[in-house]
């Protein structure tokens, strides 16, 4: 039986640029990230068995091998150096089969060589016969989905994932990736450069060397990230997780004044203490808390914040200035980039604040897990656990 | 004078639209109303997203639940000739690869002898399909006499549409292969695994059993390829024709 050790490079303390929630190994090359493509070739070369020594954020990579099961091959991920003896060893800093795999240095390095797997990609795609994405011109890779004008300039190679619309009067290319689900206004032009998936492209802009991710720029050629406030010149289009979605806040502003006006009943005459807590995006909101009654009527006036879209009804604690310097660095990054809700997973084992020593590995865990601890997947996953779930044999 | 430049037909030059727009986006006024423009565009492009992604599920429902009120009468009658032809159980489930390789149970009337997983090895060297990884026979004798006939008229694949109402499956997409398929996939194979699998697809309509794997593959990418709610019901009008004359299948 052949396995392999894939070797992912810790490069978390050089992404200083972009600061992805991801580890490199799974950042996007055109439609899947590099890890795919390296246990695409472990298929190709009969590879029973394949294990990942991954340093940097091991659990993301775990919950991603869950959602996407398309090897059906035993994969290990293991988050310290394991023993490799008997297998044959890879270091994942470049596409399988790739010569220049030269040691990435620094964070502007880290960038160039994400581009450059893009290039790679593309150059190494001619040769594949069946592929979703299909050839739209020599050179001009779609994917499925994607609505291109008559009128637009296509210079070769370029790739635009699925379900993208491109306006009219575009100039793409040479060099151009533009991830699935974005939106590339009227005007505008792409050279050599990334548009990352549900990005939306302004009308009349023009990106060299550059990455459009989010709400950001980042320059490829200087190595700086510039936030763009205006949301007509470059914008986020996907769905933000660390933010209610409409049902929660309906739910929210039907109770909150009901459930607020049972705690001030209860809570007469007591006076409540007030804490300012920092939420995702950097706002800090004052926080008020009841000191008697249950969970839900202390927590009361928190609710008016889910109706308000700023938290959520599942999710991490809220933490004042205090509570983040006394978490280690590590558990802060975590824990920084999970949604802030009025329940959380460490009140179900009694520890209902920040101040309390062990609900900072509550916290790490439901933030580690956010994917499978979200408002609606708890319901479904209780609602799963009746029926039993088949397993690969 | 140049008369060209001051004829009002004559669409202005690209730079000059640039610097236009750039001018009004930078006044108060221009920002607010480009703003608002864009929140009117991007609203119409997430309401196409949602008629691909939204409405096939919509479809799906809507289709599998009407699907299953219609055709119980046929599930009660298939049910008591299955129980009287041998006694053995209605249904026959099967773990198969869904959405993205995750692995769901799939219904079927059973059409084949208890034991028939066990007499598969046995058979395996008469395999009709050449050098694929699917298994399947014109005159399998695994085949009760009551499962030719629900087979020749795909009555068996009525219970899928538990599966749709479920979300495993979808009404149209690439039939879910088995786990043991899966394992000898090619790496370009697995990328049919990227959309649901569903209950018809390309493939039932073109001739259904005698298409090669690599043809199913190819059939299986053009549908994801160009998949939406029009494809969808393009397929299901053509199904039901390829299904009442039992085309290919056995």
């Amino acid at each position: 039986m052949s396995s392999w050790h894939l070797i992912a490079p810790d490069l978390a303390s050089l992404d200083t640029i972009w600061r992805s929630p991801n580890p490199f190994v799974l950042w996007p090359v055109c439609e899947k990230p590099l890890l795919a493509y390296w246990l695409d070739e472990a298929v190709r070369q009969g590879i029973e068995s394949v294990s990942i020594e991954a340093l940097d954020r091991p659990h993301v990579i775990r919950h991603w091998l869950d959602h996407w099961d398309l090897w059906s091959r035993s994969i290990e991920v293991h988050s310290r150096a394991v023993d490799r003896e008997g297998k044959q060893c890879f270091h994942l800093n470049g596409l399988p089969g790739s010569v220049n795999s030269h040691p990435v240095n620094t964070p502007n390095e880290l960038m160039k060589r994400w581009y450059d797997l893009q290039v790679e990609s593309l150059n190494q795609r001619a040769g594949e016969k069946i592929h979703l994405d299909y050839e739209y011109r020599p050179g001009i890779w779609l994917g499925p989905g994607v609505s291109v004008p008559e009128e637009t300039i296509f210079i070769a190679p370029c790739w635009v994932g699925g379900y993208t619309k491109i306006g009219g009067r575009c100039r793409l290319g040479p060099h151009a990736f533009i991830g699935a689900g974005s939106f590339v206004n009227d005007d505008a032009e792409v050279i050599e450069s990334i548009v990352c998936e549900n990005t939306f492209v302004g009308s009349h802009i023009t990106l060299k060397n550059m990455v459009a991710q989010g709400g950001n720029l980042i320059d490829l050629k200087r190595g700086i990230r510039v936030e763009v406030s205006e949301n007509f010149v470059i914008s986020s289009l996907g769905i933000d997780g660390s933010k209610p979605g409409l049902f929660e806040r309906f739910t929210a502003s039907l109770f909150a004044p009901l459930v607020e006006w049972i705690a001030l009943f209860v809570n007469r005459g007591k006076s409540a203490s007030r804490s300012a807590v920092s939420l995702p995006g950097e706002q800090t909101v004052e926080l008020t808390t009841y000191p008697s009654g249950p969970l839900c009527l202390r927590r009361a006036p928190w609710l008016r914040l889910i109706s308000k879209g700023k938290m959520k009804f599942f999710g991490v604690l809220p933490r004042d200035k205090n509570d983040w310097e006394s978490l280690s660095p590590e558990a802060r990054f975590v824990i920084e980039n999970a949604p802030v809700g009025v329940f959380s997973l460490s009140d179900l084992y009694g520890c209902h604040s920040p101040k309390d020593p062990d609900e900072w590995m509550h916290a790490l865990y439901q933030a580690s897990k956010i994917h499978e601890l979200g408002t609606l997947q708890v319901f479904q996953s209780f609602l799963k656990t009746l029926f039993l779930s088949p397993r690969f044999p | 004078m140049n008369k060209t430049n001051l004829t009002e037909d004559t669409p202005p030059s690209p730079a000059r639209c640039a610097v236009d727009y750039w001018i009004r986006s930078s006044s108060a006024g221009g920002s607010l109303s480009l703003r608002i423009k864009l929140r009117i565009k991007l609203a119409l492009w997430k309401g196409v997203i949602f008629m691909s992604h939204g409405l096939k599920r919509g479809l799906d429902i809507i289709g599998a639940s009407s699907a299953l009120a219609v055709t119980s009468p046929i599930f009660l009658l298939t049910a008591f000739l299955i129980k009287m032809d041998d006694g053995g159980p209605v249904f026959f489930r099967q773990i198969r690869v869904g959405y993205h390789g995750k692995l769901f149970p799939m219904w079927k009337f059973r059409s084949m002898v208890v034991n028939a997983d066990s007499l598969k090895d046995q058979l395996s060297s008469q395999n009709d399909v050449n050098g694929g990884v699917l298994f399947k026979m014109a005159q399998d004798p695994r085949i009760t006499k009551i499962g030719r006939f629900i087979r020749k008229y795909s009555i068996d694949e009525l219970p899928q549409f538990w599966n749709v109402l479920w979300g495993d499956m979808s009404l149209v997409g690439p039939r879910p292969p088995l786990p043991k398929e899966v394992k000898e996939y090619s790496a370009e194979a697995r990328q049919r695994l990227l959309a649901k699998p569903g209950i018809t697809c390309l493939w039932q309509i073109s001739g259904r059993s005698d298409i090669d794997f690599a043809g199913q593959v190819n059939l299986d990418l053009a549908y994801i390829r160009s998949s939406s709610i029009w494809t969808d019901l393009k397929l299901l009008f053509l199904t039901i024709p390829a299904v009442l004359l039992g085309k290919g299948a056995y």
